[in-house]
């Protein structure tokens, strides 16, 4: 070989040897920084900081439409610089949503979303809020009276006449006792009750109006076992067992279905479920339980993120966005169990 | 010839080969230290880092210590208004706020981060409301105060939920933390190794190569040096200009070879001028016989000395004068041979014919001084043999033999068979005779011929001598014997075998 092609080849050689050893350093060095990353360490290391601190206060943090709320809310915000914290369990359940709104602005945040209760002191720590000069946005159920920015979810009016006709297509001819389970907690449902009850009373046929009952059943637990017996007494009541049950809010439907497949009484009481929870699909796909109401909580989640930033981006926003509510049966199970998927 | 490209040499190229080889290994060496503090230094800032996240700046216990002591500041002052609690109250809030500002305040995606931040800021509201709440004592705001030091106690309790929950946080983390950096320097060994690995095998396929152009033009070298070893200059030398001990030797046996081939040519320059000498010496030598031969032509045109000696046997035929008509013919017969037969082979009948004129026309002149008598075996006239080889040796006979003698002079040819079946020719005189010394010196040829000796053919003996030994192709055909000063000398010539019978 002639000597100065020999000598090119030996140097570009070593000059690739060389950038092979820094190139397989650097990779060995990614792999490394990506392999760490996969645990707590590379989410530490590489923990995104944000320009506004909102909280999120839930009334029953561990729900599946509580959850789901959150995980959209906090995408969307740290779309716009912004993160969202699940303020809640910081006492073992000493503390109600109301102490939360008052942490928060103890804590100075950005924004607060909450699912206020209806209670006056909800009102009053939401107002509080707005005194401190923290924008407030109610989820799921709203208050009006309180000087909240703005209300993200579907109005009791709307949802009471959406119920009302579910319940309607349940009705048959041997039809005799509609219950309806409310949380004393959450006075927000009452409205959407009288609407529902309405709205049946309106539409049920005259000879039918006599011998169906509509009734509420109130639960005033103080935890969670309280509302489990209750709703398992209804199916073993006897008499008192009713042949719609209408469930509005995702412990009670699954509590109440289990109870119905526990007692042997699937096809003896039509439960009308709430949220695209695993088991009220499940449900509705084998046909046990032929209807769940449930509303988009992506949108909810993603809508009370972007009131607060187009709160802050504008200086006013709309006071009520509206979530779609989708009515869960049998034919479009299958697209919400994908969905999920 | 040999060819050396010049090239100016770099500055690796000037390096010995020393050096070049520590070079060689320090770069290596620096390049595995670089990869080695690259990744360590990696791993450490990693650690730190780490550690930053994780470190408890302010230690969370002493921060609940502090609120608890404000808080009871604050409550004593209530109840006591005591100077003494209002001062605790001062110094605490400072040692607290100082303490805050070691927390994180800023909006980090991370349970822990954002719980400080929340008890940072928390903190900040419960010191405003417990200056708010001094400030109504001190004003005796009863109603204001009460109203403040309530809120104010509702903030303590969620700070101390807060310090709760992150105390909790930091004990689960911590040993998760532990865990996480054991995965971690696991992962990082597994690596880092891999990485040296790598670096190493990289590492030695550099070495390989830069060495390999240090011993490249080495073994080149050898090659070429192998080649002049066997005889071979004309070599191509490797073109290796670099200033280390291979440029260096390269250079040395490239001058080297130069020297040699210079040398060699010089050497052939002079052996050829050598050569020329001695041809132009023998062309002379040549020429000068030519001379002596053209000189003597242009004296006699010997056709003319025959036809005017014929004319002269003619003549004196006609004036019946025999004796002188014989004379002149046989004068004009030695001279014909003579002048035709030099440097031509004749038979030895032709030689004895020869030497027969000659002692005939040297009897004219000396009045038959000269007894010759000749005794010739049968059947050898047509011996091949050189002319003008017998009549010299006859004319040295009577020239140094028998002239001048006061006895009668003799002259003996004698040619017979010897028993090996070569020929024996034999001239013997009873002349002067010569001393051993004498026969050597003539032997040897370092008696020359007088040129100017009138009474000469001109043929000498060692013209004989060396005639017969080119003839022949062998030496000692001619021998002379002598028993001393004036017992008379004899000539001896052997002619082989073969050669009689061949030429």
């Amino acid at each position: 070989m002639n000597k100065k092609k020999w000598n090119k080849l030996a140097v570009s050689c070593m000059l690739a040897g060389l950038a092979a050893t820094i190139l397989l350093t650097l990779l060995g060095w990614r792999y490394y920084i990506r392999t760490v990353e996969k645990n707590e360490w590379g989410e530490l290391l590489n923990a995104r900081e944000y320009s506004r601190h909102y909280v999120m206060i839930p009334d029953e943090s561990s729900s599946n439409l509580w959850q789901d709320i959150y995980e959209s809310a906090k995408a969307a915000a740290a779309e716009q610089d912004a993160y969202v914290e699940f303020l809640c369990d910081w006492s073992a359940g000493e503390y109600t949503p109301v102490s939360y709104v008052d942490i928060a602005i103890a804590a100075k945040v950005d924004g607060i979303i909450v699912k206020p209760d209806g209670t006056a002191k909800m009102r009053e720590a939401i107002n509080a809020a707005e005194d401190a000069g923290i924008p407030v946005v109610t989820v799921l159920d709203d208050d009006t009276d309180s000087s909240r920015k703005s209300f993200v979810g579907i109005n009791s009016y709307q949802m009471g006449t959406t119920y009302g006709h579910q319940v309607l297509n349940c009705i048959d001819e041997s039809t005799r006792r509609i219950t309806v389970l409310l949380d004393s907690r959450d006075s927000g449902k009452d409205l959407i009750f009288k609407e529902m009850k309405a709205t049946i009373q309106e539409e049920l046929p005259a000879e039918m109006k006599e011998r169906v009952d509509i009734q509420s059943l109130r639960i005033a637990e103080s935890s969670m076992f309280d509302a489990e017996e209750i709703i398992r007494d209804l199916f073993n009541g006897g008499q008192d067992r009713p042949d719609i049950l209408v469930c509005m809010n995702e412990e009670y439907s699954e509590c109440a279905y289990q109870a119905m497949v526990d007692y042997n009484q699937v096809g003896d009481v039509d439960i009308i479920g709430y949220y695209r929870s695993d088991t009220m699909l499940n449900a509705v796909q084998k046909g046990n339980v032929p209807i769940a109401v449930t509303l988009d909580a992506e949108q909810v989640g993603r809508r009370s993120v972007e009131a607060l930033e187009e709160y802050y981006s504008m200086g006013y926003t709309s006071s009520y966005f509206s979530v779609d509510l989708d009515i869960i049966t049998k034919q479009n199970v299958k697209r919400f169990l994908k969905e999920k998927k | 010839m040999v060819r050396e490209k010049k090239r100016k040499p770099g500055f690796l190229w000037g390096l010995s080969i020393q050096a070049k080889l520590l070079m060689v290994f320090a770069l290596t060496a620096v390049l595995m230290f670089v990869i080695n503090i690259l990744l360590y230094g990696e791993i450490n800032r990693s650690m730190k880092k780490l550690d930053e996240v994780y470190a408890t700046n302010v230690s969370l216990n002493a921060l609940t210590e502090c609120l608890d002591e404000t808080h009871n500041d604050v409550l004593e002052y209530l109840n006591t208004k005591s100077s003494d609690s209002l001062e605790n109250y001062y110094r605490n809030v400072q040692e607290y706020q100082d303490m805050l500002e070691q927390l994180n305040g800023s909006v980090v995606d991370n349970e822990r981060k954002i719980l400080e931040k929340n008890i940072r800021s928390m903190s900040e509201t419960y010191l405003e409301l417990a200056d708010e709440t001094i400030q109504a004592k001190r004003g005796r705001n009863v109603e204001r105060y009460k109203a403040a030091f309530a809120e104010e106690s509702m903030k303590y309790q969620y700070i101390q939920y807060a310090i709760y929950g992150l105390n909790n946080l930091q004990f689960q983390n911590n040993s998760d933390n532990y865990q996480i950096m054991l995965n971690s320097l696991g992962y990082m060994e597994i690596i880092s190794s891999i990485v040296v690995i790598a670096v190493a095998v990289i590492n030695l396929l550099i070495l390989i190569l830069l060495i390999r152009t240090i011993t490249e033009p080495l073994r080149m070298l050898a090659k070429s040096a192998n080649e002049v070893a066997a005889g071979n200059f004309d070599i191509s030398l490797p073109d290796y200009n670099s200033g280390d001990e291979v440029g260096v030797v390269t250079r040395a046996f490239a001058k080297m070879i130069e020297s040699i081939r210079e040398y060699i040519d010089k050497l052939r320059e002079s052996m050829e001028k050598e050569q020329e000498m001695k041809e132009k010496e023998l062309m002379m030598e040549t020429h000068l016989k030519d001379a002596q031969l053209k000189y003597l032509q242009a004296q006699i045109n010997p056709h003319f000395l025959f036809n005017s000696l014929n004319a002269g046997a003619q003549l004196a035929m006609m004036e019946d004068a025999e004796k002188t008509s014989i004379f002149v013919e046989k004068m004009a017969d030695f001279f014909r041979y003579n002048v035709h037969k030099i440097e031509k082979t004749a038979t030895l009948a032709e030689e004895i014919e020869a030497v027969d004129n000659y002692v005939y026309i040297l009897n004219v002149r000396f009045a038959g001084d000269i007894h010759f008598e000749k005794e010739i075996a049968a059947g050898v006239e047509d011996v091949q043999l050189p002319s003008m080889i017998l009549q010299p040796l006859v004319e040295n006979a009577v020239n140094h033999g028998i002239r001048g003698v006061e006895w009668e002079g003799y002259i003996w040819l004698k040619v017979k068979r010897t028993e090996s079946g070569g020929l024996l020719i034999s001239i013997r005189d009873n002349g002067q005779g010569m001393t051993q010394e004498r026969i050597r010196e003539v032997m040897e040829g370092k008696v020359r011929e007088k040129k100017e000796l009138k009474d000469s053919t001109g043929i000498g003996m060692d013209n004989v001598i060396s005639r017969l030994e080119l003839f022949f192709g062998r030496k000692n055909l001619l021998q002379i014997y002598s028993d001393g000063p004036g017992k008379g000398t004899e000539i001896d010539i052997l002619i082989p075998p073969e050669e009689n019978k061949m030429r």
